[in-house]
């Protein structure tokens, strides 16, 4: 993908490129006998400095009226300084050369050389200006790459203090009520709310976690669910044993499964069903979250930020923009309430981007 | 006694705040609802002095059941987490209890609720008059008709159009009646989509089909149905800044 072009290498390479034209037309020159071939050398040198400097100085000059046209702008610039680098070269020769060795350069020859250079200059001036275009776009993907995951990690930092403050706090809310009633579910719910609590915090740091850790981590989620909604919520889960020790990053699963909660126990009247599968493909490990919703509802705001924030957060790691599935299918019956089904297909192997 | 009713989507948050409330005394529990629609049939065939309310609820949240009464009870409201504290005190709310509630906060709120109501302090007359304005935009309208609530998707609004002290909510459908304010609808409402273009009319932007002029600086606004709105000349400014021109 990248060119891996600096601009000092293409100084260099233009520099190796002038010096072999300046010889030819050195060697031009000497081939018409006008030189010997001392003369020609020293030529070829002078004249390679002078065409590389005024290279140098074409391509760092800018004039910012033209920048909408740039093409257009490098061709009459670098005319305009071979023109300059001709009259120079002439000049050069007649000072130095003609008074010592009573040299003269026919104006054919002139002419054949200022054309030369025109040609040359406009090809490196437009070599540059694209080895240069390459390179800043490169540059402004990289940064806008930087900046989008920085982003996506304080969006999910954020969706994720969001969620996490009401469900800490009701679940407290929760233990509160049970300490009266039933002291031996409200012991049960904090040690589940802790080890919770412990393993996001444990996670947070590991870009890698084993399937079984994650799924855990959700297991005591939807516990400390269950015992807020009571029967409200049933959940059905087939994570076959032989994968659990696989290896995947965290936090994917999770906020898709809050979100499965969120749409279909928060906003919810019912009895909800969600499920939650694990197939293995030939590629990929394919999760499958499933969950009932209400198709009249709407949701009051942040509709769809979590799927979004996961999908940016999967291409950045994956750089795949089809790994994260949604579908929404019908109920059987009419007044059944719609499925929303999410795949989350996690690619094998673990190359990951960062 | 002050008759309340507690309104909250989990069983253990209504437990535990029964709980309270008996120990404080001088309450009585006249009903338990777990949602926002149970919670309005109870109010209207009740007439609670107190209710407690969640905010995040399924379907209808606290504050859209409290715009769907037209005579609301003292609400103190009860809720995890403090993001809605503004609000809650912008509906006239007696007080704001963040679960877990301590009972000293509980009783305070309690207190203050039977003072209020002893000095005869109606605290929620009509509840359109109670909302002055909430800062939070919603995507969403929710309508009472006849028993049935009803909940319009801002996409689904053609365009608002004032009648007395209530608002036509015209849709493709059918058209809605609230009791509403319209510059109360008009700050409820995202103004990134909807433009009030007449002291009557709010419109929204989706279905806006042209612009004409009729005469000296007399404009009128045709929609995508083809229905004609009045454009006044403020309205005219507010258009055209809306739209870039």
């Amino acid at each position: 993908m990248s060119l891996n072009i600096n601009i000092w290498k293409l100084n260099v390479a233009v520099f190796v490129a002038l010096l072999l034209l300046c010889g030819t037309e050195a060697y031009l020159l000497f081939n018409f006998s006008i030189f010997s071939w001392k003369n020609a050398i020293e030529l070829c040198a002078l004249a390679n400095g002078l065409l590389y400097l005024f290279y140098f100085i074409s391509v760092q000059s800018n004039l910012s009226i033209f920048e909408k046209n740039p093409i257009l702008f490098i061709a009459i610039k670098q005319s305009a300084f071979a023109f300059i680098y001709g009259y120079t070269f002439l000049w050069i020769i007649n000072f130095f050369f003609h008074n010592h060795w009573g040299i003269t350069v026919d104006t054919l020859l002139f002419h054949f050389s200022i054309f030369i250079a025109i040609m040359v200059l406009i090809a490196l001036g437009l070599l540059n200006l694209f080895v240069k275009t390459i390179n800043n776009q490169e540059q402004r993907l990289l940064m806008e790459q930087d900046a989008q995951s920085l982003k996506n990690e304080a969006e999910l930092f954020k969706l994720r203090q969001q969620l996490h403050p009401h469900f800490l706090f009701n679940s407290l809310n929760s233990i509160n009520a049970l300490i009266g009633s039933n002291p031996k579910l409200a012991r049960e719910m904090l040690l589940k709310l802790s080890s919770f609590l412990r393993l996001s915090v444990k996670r947070e740091e590991m870009k890698l976690v084993s399937i079984r850790e994650e799924v855990d981590s959700l297991e005591l989620y939807l516990d400390i669910e269950k015992v807020r909604f009571g029967d409200r919520l049933n959940i059905l889960k087939d994570i076959p044993e032989n994968l659990k020790e696989k290896i995947i990053p965290p936090f994917l699963l999770q906020p898709l499964l809050e979100n499965a909660i969120k749409f279909g126990l928060y906003d919810t009247l019912d009895e909800v069903i969600i499920t939650l599968t694990l197939k293995e493909t030939e590629y990929f490990y394919d999760f499958e979250i499933s969950n009932p919703y209400d198709k009249h509802s709407v949701a009051p705001k942040g509709t769809g930020f979590g799927l979004q924030a996961i999908s940016r957060r999967l291409f950045l790691l994956y750089a795949r923009n089809d790994l994260l599935k949604v579908e929404k299918s019908p109920g059987i019956k009419k007044e059944d309430a719609d499925i929303y089904i999410i795949n989350l297909l996690i690619p094998k192997n673990k190359t990951l981007l960062k | 006694m002050l008759k309340c009713i507690i309104i909250d989507d989990e069983h253990l948050a209504r437990s535990i705040l029964k709980e309270m409330l008996i120990e404080i005394g001088g309450v009585e529990m006249i009903s338990e609802c777990a949602n926002g629609f149970e919670g309005l049939k109870a109010i209207q065939s009740m007439t609670p002095d107190l209710i407690f309310l969640d905010v995040q609820m399924p379907k209808i949240n606290g504050f859209e059941m409290l715009e769907l009464l037209d005579h609301a009870p003292a609400v103190i409201f009860t809720t995890a987490f403090d993001e809605y504290a503004v609000q809650a005190f912008e509906v006239n709310a007696i007080d704001y209890l963040l679960k877990p509630i301590e009972p000293e906060r509980l009783f305070k709120a309690v207190e203050k609720v039977k003072q209020n109501l002893g000095e005869k302090l109606v605290v929620n007359d009509n509840s359109k008059e109670a909302l002055p304005f909430l800062p939070e935009q919603s995507q969403r309208i929710v309508v009472k008709e006849r028993d049935e609530i009803k909940i319009i998707p801002n996409d689904q609004i053609i365009f608002i159009e004032a009648s007395d002290d209530y608002v036509k909510i015209k849709t493709n459908e059918k058209v809605y009646l609230k009791s509403q304010t319209m510059t109360r609808m008009e700050q409820q409402l995202p103004p990134q989509q909807f433009v009030r273009i007449h002291r009557s009319f709010i419109v929204n932007s989706n279905y806006i089909h042209k612009i004409e002029l009729l005469g000296k600086e007399q404009y009128t606004l045709i929609l995508s149905n083809g229905q004609h709105l009045p454009i006044s000349k403020s309205g005219y400014v507010k258009l055209k800044s809306f739209l870039g021109i």
